[in-house]
């Protein structure tokens, strides 16, 4: 008797570490894939699994670089209004995120689009006071972040005003 | 042929005339002497029938039937001793058949001629005597007719300060089977002390007709009219209550003149009307006319006491509600309440720029007259309407003309206070004159000589109401003031001690703008945020409290921003000049070139090294920076200069590095 408890006791964890693992290994799987089509220059694809991912496994410890993912996607495809609510969402659940800057920035250039004038004010501010900066000898400061969907973002910060960069090209300014 | 008749009808003729001139003669001089007699008799019938001492220098009597008084004198009560008012003469018409057939005396008609009376006195004989006297109104026209005349009368204003002000009052009232109807001439002036001279302003006609019936007394029709403006009222005065109506405009149209019997003879006076309207013609039209439509009144008397239970009347298409009472005691006492808009509904007038609520009250003592007005006006800001607030209470008002014509109004002092949703600014001036001038049509202006607290102000304002809402300008000089008095304007200013200085413009429109240059000198500037900041990150405590030798700033303030320009600090140890703005979204920017000497740099210990760098330089050169971003996080920029060029030749980079690394904690110690 005492050994068949131990044996169901036995069976219980060990289909519990399976089905972990198996959750682990299935939004990691996804994520991996994606990035995997990434390279491979399958933009779209990659698109599916990190969409996938979202839906899937809204706990994942990869929801983060694929809601990023999925926002720009959809920002380089024209689709703002789901741009829209995919990087509101990222600002709102990822506050000290350093991708939050460029998730606003994208947002200020959305609506900016849309010449909502309140709303680009606002995001405007919240760039702006995203971080102080002081330059003794430097003529500006850089953040440097590398998308999921291997894009090279960059702001710089002068005094008077910020601008943002996807692979070397101007995104948005913020003038103050 | 000879006319025979002649001699014979003229000599009889002639006897007859002269016993009928001898009978006259005797009858006048007999009625004389009895009258003379019988003064006193008749001043006690005049007290009992009026239930006030009265006095009278003179009688007499004129044939055929008129009797004159003298030097007569209404006294506020029976036991009174000083009159309160005076009348030179009062001549009165009786009827004679009345007095041979009945034996009873029937007034015609009563004129009131030649008199001076003081306002003061007046006011305190119509507080005793007041509702008497509309008694009296009700009782005339139960005659058939009558006739009451005024003619050469003065009240007189006494002021204080400069010339006496006077109106005189001409006038005549007709009462014809119980309809009224007459008018009277204002025509206000000023007596000069210096020369004795009258200087005669416009007068202000009235025309009215109206009658009586029962306890009522209809009011057809009352006529005001003076230079460009006429206002026309109707109504009635019954059980103590009068209710009104009628408007009023202002404007360059030669006006009609309305003839008084209009309203009982209208088929003629159409003709007449069409041929005045037909001769009208525009001299210059301008759009400063104020229209005043829609009047509706109703106040009660119940001596002392006036209530104005509602004045409402719409003034260029917005509507206007006035309430309150007068009261005759003392002194007189007025407290009044006035608001825009009172039939809107509380959330559409929440959100109506043109609605302002208001109040008055005012008290009229030997002494002058002191008072306050308090009015809440709506302002238009960006998102939504906001309330502020205007709140004056004075003392010791009085007026008098200056040499050009123009009012000079004088308050011995005046407390402002103006509130709005983020701030309050207090005034308190003294000696405050203001002389206005409203000759021009268009442009109203005024100006200002006052004593400010400890120092002086003056100012020239112009309103120009072809604007709606009006727009209004005023240039402002302020000389000697105590900084820390004007704390309310800015809390900057309780930071310096010294004497301000300054000129300053605020104007309406286009849009609300503040603006002006300040400055000190020798003064002392305590606790300065951005040195007190400097102070404590780069210890040098001496920058909390810096004697300087000039202090001045521009400003500029209006919906949009709210800058200082031109900023000028000057002292033995400290420099700084440059700008600073905060704009309406809080951010900010600012260029600011400092100087601190060596010799204020060697007493802070993160100073040392920059001036072992700097030890063989003659003099220290200016700090030149930008800021940026919000108040709470500035963003900070040392500018480009040769000192810094110089500077980084002479360090490695890793030193320049570690220099920022230190400059950041301190600025972002976060």
């Amino acid at each position: 008797m005492k050994s068949k408890k131990l044996y169901i006791l036995l069976a219980c964890l060990i289909f519990c570490v399976f089905f972990s693992n198996s959750y682990a290994a299935g939004d990691a799987a996804l994520y991996k894939r994606g990035e995997k089509s990434l390279r491979n220059g399958d933009i779209n694809v990659a698109f599916s699994d990190f969409r996938l991912l979202l839906v899937s496994f809204p706990d994942s410890r990869f929801y983060k670089g694929a809601l990023f993912a999925v926002g720009e996607y959809y920002f380089f495809t024209a689709n703002y209004f789901d741009a829209e609510n995919a990087f509101s969402e990222f600002v709102d659940k990822f506050d000290e995120a350093e991708e939050k800057l460029f998730a606003l920035a994208y947002l200020l250039e959305i609506h900016r689009k849309r010449k909502n004038e309140n709303i680009v004010t606002e995001l405007e501010k919240e760039i702006i006071t995203y971080t102080q900066v002081s330059l003794l000898f430097r003529e500006f400061k850089e953040c440097e972040f590398a998308s999921p969907l291997l894009r090279k973002h960059k702001a710089i910060y002068f005094i008077d005003k910020v601008e943002f960069y996807v692979d070397g090209e101007l995104l948005t300014t913020v003038f103050y | 042929m000879e006319n025979y008749s002649r001699p014979y009808f003229t000599k009889p003729l002639l006897i007859f005339i002269a016993v009928a001139v001898a009978v006259i003669v005797s009858i006048s001089f007999g009625v004389n002497i009895f009258l003379s007699v019988s003064k006193d008799a008749i001043a006690s019938n005049l007290t009992q029938f009026l239930d006030t001492k009265v006095s009278v220098g003179k009688i007499s009597y004129s044939a055929f039937n008129s009797i004159t008084l003298r030097d007569v004198c209404l006294f506020e009560s029976r036991l009174s001793e000083e009159p309160s008012i005076c009348f030179g003469k009062i001549k009165s018409s009786f009827s004679l058949w009345q007095i041979l057939t009945k034996k009873s005396l029937s007034i015609n008609d009563i004129g009131f001629y030649d008199s001076t009376i003081q306002n003061e006195k007046m006011q305190s004989f119509l507080r005793v005597n007041g509702a008497d006297l509309i008694n009296l109104i009700y009782s005339l026209p139960k005659k058939d007719s009558f006739a009451l005349y005024l003619k050469n009368l003065f009240v007189v204003f006494a002021s204080e300060i400069g010339d006496t002000a006077r109106i005189s009052i001409d006038g005549e009232m007709k009462v014809e089977k119980k309809q009224i109807s007459g008018f009277v001439l204002f025509v206000p002036g000023r007596l000069s002390f210096d020369d004795g001279t009258v200087r005669v302003d416009i007068p202000l006609t009235c025309r009215f007709t109206g009658d009586v019936k029962g306890g009522r007394v209809s009011i057809d029709n009352l006529e005001f009219k003076r230079n460009n403006t006429y206002t026309k009222l109707w109504g009635a005065l019954e059980d103590n209550a009068l209710r009104m109506n009628g408007f009023s405009y202002t404007s360059d149209v030669e006006l009609l003149r309305v003839p008084a019997q209009f309203v009982f003879n209208l088929k003629d006076n159409l003709k007449t009307l069409y041929k005045q309207h037909s001769s009208a013609k525009i001299i210059n039209r301008t759009k400063a006319n104020f229209d005043i439509f829609d009047i509706d009144c109703l106040m009660k008397f119940n001596f002392p006491k006036v209530q104005i239970k509602k004045l409402e009347f719409s003034v260029n298409n917005i509507p206007i509600l006035i309430k309150g009472d007068l009261t005759f005691e003392d002194s007189l006492v007025a407290n009044l309440f006035l608001s825009s808009f009172p039939r809107q509904s509380p959330v559409l007038r929440n959100d109506n720029p043109n609605r302002f609520d208001g109040s008055l009250f005012a008290n009229l003592r030997r002494d002058g007259f002191s008072g306050g007005v308090h009015i809440d006006l709506a302002r238009q800001m960006a998102v939504a309407v906001s309330t502020d607030q205007l709140t004056a209470t004075f003392k010791g008002f009085a007026f008098k003309t200056a040499q050009n014509g123009n009012t000079i109004t004088f308050f011995k002092e005046v407390d402002l206070s103006y509130l709005t949703k983020n701030n309050k600014y207090d005034f308190l001036f003294s000696e405050f004159n203001a002389l206005f001038n409203f000759d021009n049509e268009v442009f109203k202006a005024v100006s200002i000589a006052s004593k400010l607290y400890d120092g002086s102000f003056d100012a020239i304002g112009r309103l120009d109401t072809r604007h709606k809402p009006l727009s209004i300008n005023f240039d402002m000089s302020i000389n000697g003031i105590t900084a820390v008095k004007l704390s309310s304007l800015s809390s900057h200013f309780s930071k310096v001690e010294g004497k301000v200085y300054g000129k300053i413009n605020y104007h309406t429109y286009p849009e609300s703008t503040l603006s002006g240059k300040l400055h000190s000198d020798n003064g002392i500037l305590n606790d300065f945020r951005f040195f007190q900041w400097l102070a404590n990150s780069f210890d040098i405590p001496t920058l909390r409290r810096i004697r300087f030798d000039k202090l001045g700033i521009g400003f500029l303030i209006n919906n949009e921003e709210m800058s200082l320009k031109n900023i000028t600090l000057r002292s033995k140890d400290v420099g700084l000049r440059g700008y600073y703005t905060v704009r309406s979204n809080d951010l900010i920017s600012s260029k600011l070139s400092l100087f601190l000497s060596k010799e204020l740099l060697s007493t802070s210990p993160k100073f040392r090294p920059l001036i072992k760098i700097l030890s063989r330089e003659a003099f220290f050169p200016d700090f030149d920076f930008q800021l940026s971003g919000v108040s709470s996080a500035l963003n900070f920029k040392w500018l480009d200069s040769k000192f810094k060029q110089q500077l980084r030749d002479r360090v490695p980079n890793f030193v320049e590095r570690g220099i920022e690394r230190k400059i950041e904690a301190i600025i972002n110690p976060d």
